[in-house]
């Protein structure tokens, strides 16, 4: 066997330090600073290792209880020893500067949501980076080796709908929309029927890839339309539930 | 047995005909040495029909590179956000454009606020802007960023997107214009696809009607 590995350390990243969105939706593999894991460290970088769809629950909300992994230095191993060994970290090439870093799956432990949120990200991976992540988790418990290509093919559209959700609320920020209003608004147009009002809606046709591009096509007209009224995407101007980030929905019945 | 009538000049009646020359019987090795012949024949045609398929993919590559390279600079004239908005709008993920341009995501969203780009970078903006509209154009491709997302076999993650960033336009040309089958297109950019991605594991859906992973049933 041989866990896949990286060829240059960008290929772990989507990116780092002040290049890190803000109003990127939390995800999977993210790594925030001064993070207290109960039982492992008071303070202390630390990555979020629970699956996309384990991060949220209702309205969206952080859960009060996320496994984050600690993060620290390490030493600087190769790209191709992470293949057949080190099976009980994730490693973080050149996280901060050209200093090498890994997350320790060993030291790991649930964090409340709430303290997640109010931290400081200095990284999120890319898919690439989700993915070896996930492979080496699930190695590191089971044993058992998954491809990465198989893992994308399973929960791209999770990745997909957080690129939906940070276009989204950026646009929405910077025509001075509330941060907690847009991501509302987005959560009824990806929850909004793709098609047929009965019909699956367009979070379930993120799960298609050849559906994905009309999908960020339509999200993007409905808004251009806001920037020209200056005003959110929904008429509805009732207090609603704040999401923060996709959610795994249910396949509806058919 | 026939013959040719010789009118004799001696005006008798007799008439005589001179016999045709039978061939030869065929030896074995007679056989055998046309045979070879007949696969040396067969080699060099193969030969030549196989430079000349040569031939016509370096002519048509050169051909559609001339194509992009007109079309390019044309695009290349317009402003930055401007070819940035048309692949939006045509439906591309910036972390797409961003990967086919050969720039960081954060790079591009510089660019999206107004950063500006250098020439290199102007022009792979444009090059894929020009792409974009010569499949749909020539090729009548509607939904081009679609057309790319998918992979080309439900068995490989590969897509026409990885074609692109290797450069290998010329498989992507081929499709669309119904000159090549995906999988020969697959075969062509990574021969040894099969083995590669050959997998125990397969995606679902289940009971809760989330995705997941699982072993494939092998009775399946």
């Amino acid at each position: 066997m041989a866990l896949e590995q990286y060829s240059t350390p960008a290929d772990i990243y989507l990116s780092r330090g002040p290049d890190v969105a803000t109003a990127r939706p939390v995800f999977t593999g993210d790594v925030f600073e001064s993070i207290a894991i109960p039982g492992v460290q008071e303070q202390g970088m630390a990555m979020l290792v629970a699956h996309p769809c384990s991060i949220r629950g209702a309205g969206g909300q952080l859960l009060s209880r996320i496994p984050m992994a600690s993060v620290s230095s390490y030493q600087s191993v190769p790209p191709t020893k992470w293949s057949t060994g080190f099976f009980d970290r994730m490693p973080l090439p050149e996280l901060i500067g050209e200093k090498f870093y890994a997350a320790n799956f060993a030291l790991a432990s649930p964090v409340d949501g709430a303290l997640i949120e109010g931290a400081n990200r200095i990284t999120c991976l890319s898919a690439f980076g989700v993915n070896m992540l996930q492979q080496r988790m699930i190695w590191n418990l089971t044993r058992f080796e998954v491809p990465t290509h198989k893992l994308h093919e399973a929960f791209s559209h999770t990745l997909e709908e957080t690129d939906l959700l940070e276009e989204w609320t950026e646009h929405q920020i910077a025509i001075g929309v509330d941060a907690k209003v847009a991501a509302a608004d987005f959560e009824e147009f990806i929850r909004s029927p793709a098609d047929t009002p009965a019909g699956p809606t367009l979070q379930d046709w993120l799960r298609e890839p050849q559906r994905r591009a009309p999908i960020r096509s339509r999200m993007r007209a409905r808004l251009r339309t806001a920037s020209r009224c200056r005003q959110p995407c929904s008429s509805d101007t009732m207090t609603r539930p704040r999401p923060e980030g996709p959610r795994c929905q249910p396949t509806p019945t058919r | 047995m026939t013959s040719e009538l010789w009118t004799d000049q001696t005006q008798t009646s007799a008439e005589t005909s001179r016999p045709t020359d039978f061939p030869r019987t065929q030896t074995t090795q007679d056989v055998l040495s046309e045979a070879g012949h007949l696969r040396t024949r067969v080699r060099l045609l193969q030969d030549d029909a196989d430079d000349l398929a040569h031939r016509i993919t370096s002519t048509t590559r050169s051909a559609l590179d001339f194509e992009l390279q007109k079309r390019m600079t044309a695009e290349a004239k317009r402003g930055l956000q401007e070819l940035l908005d048309e692949l939006a709008d045509a439906g591309f993920a910036w972390r797409d454009i961003a990967r086919l341009v050969g720039v960081s995501v954060p790079a591009l969203r510089k660019w999206r606020h107004g950063a500006s780009a250098t020439g290199s970078n102007r022009r792979a903006v444009a090059s894929l802007v020009a792409f974009a509209r010569l499949l749909s154009e020539k090729h009548l491709v509607s939904d081009v960023s679609s057309w790319l997302e998918m992979p080309l076999h439900p068995d490989a993650p590969v897509t026409g997107l990885d074609l692109y960033e290797a450069d290998r336009l010329d498989l992507l040309y081929d499709r669309a214009s119904l000159d090549m089958t995906d999988e020969q297109a697959l075969d062509l950019y990574e021969p040894g696809w099969r083995d590669t991605y050959r997998s125990e594991v397969e995606v679902f859906v289940a009971d809760d009607g989330k995705t997941g992973l699982r072993v494939k049933n092998p009775d399946e």
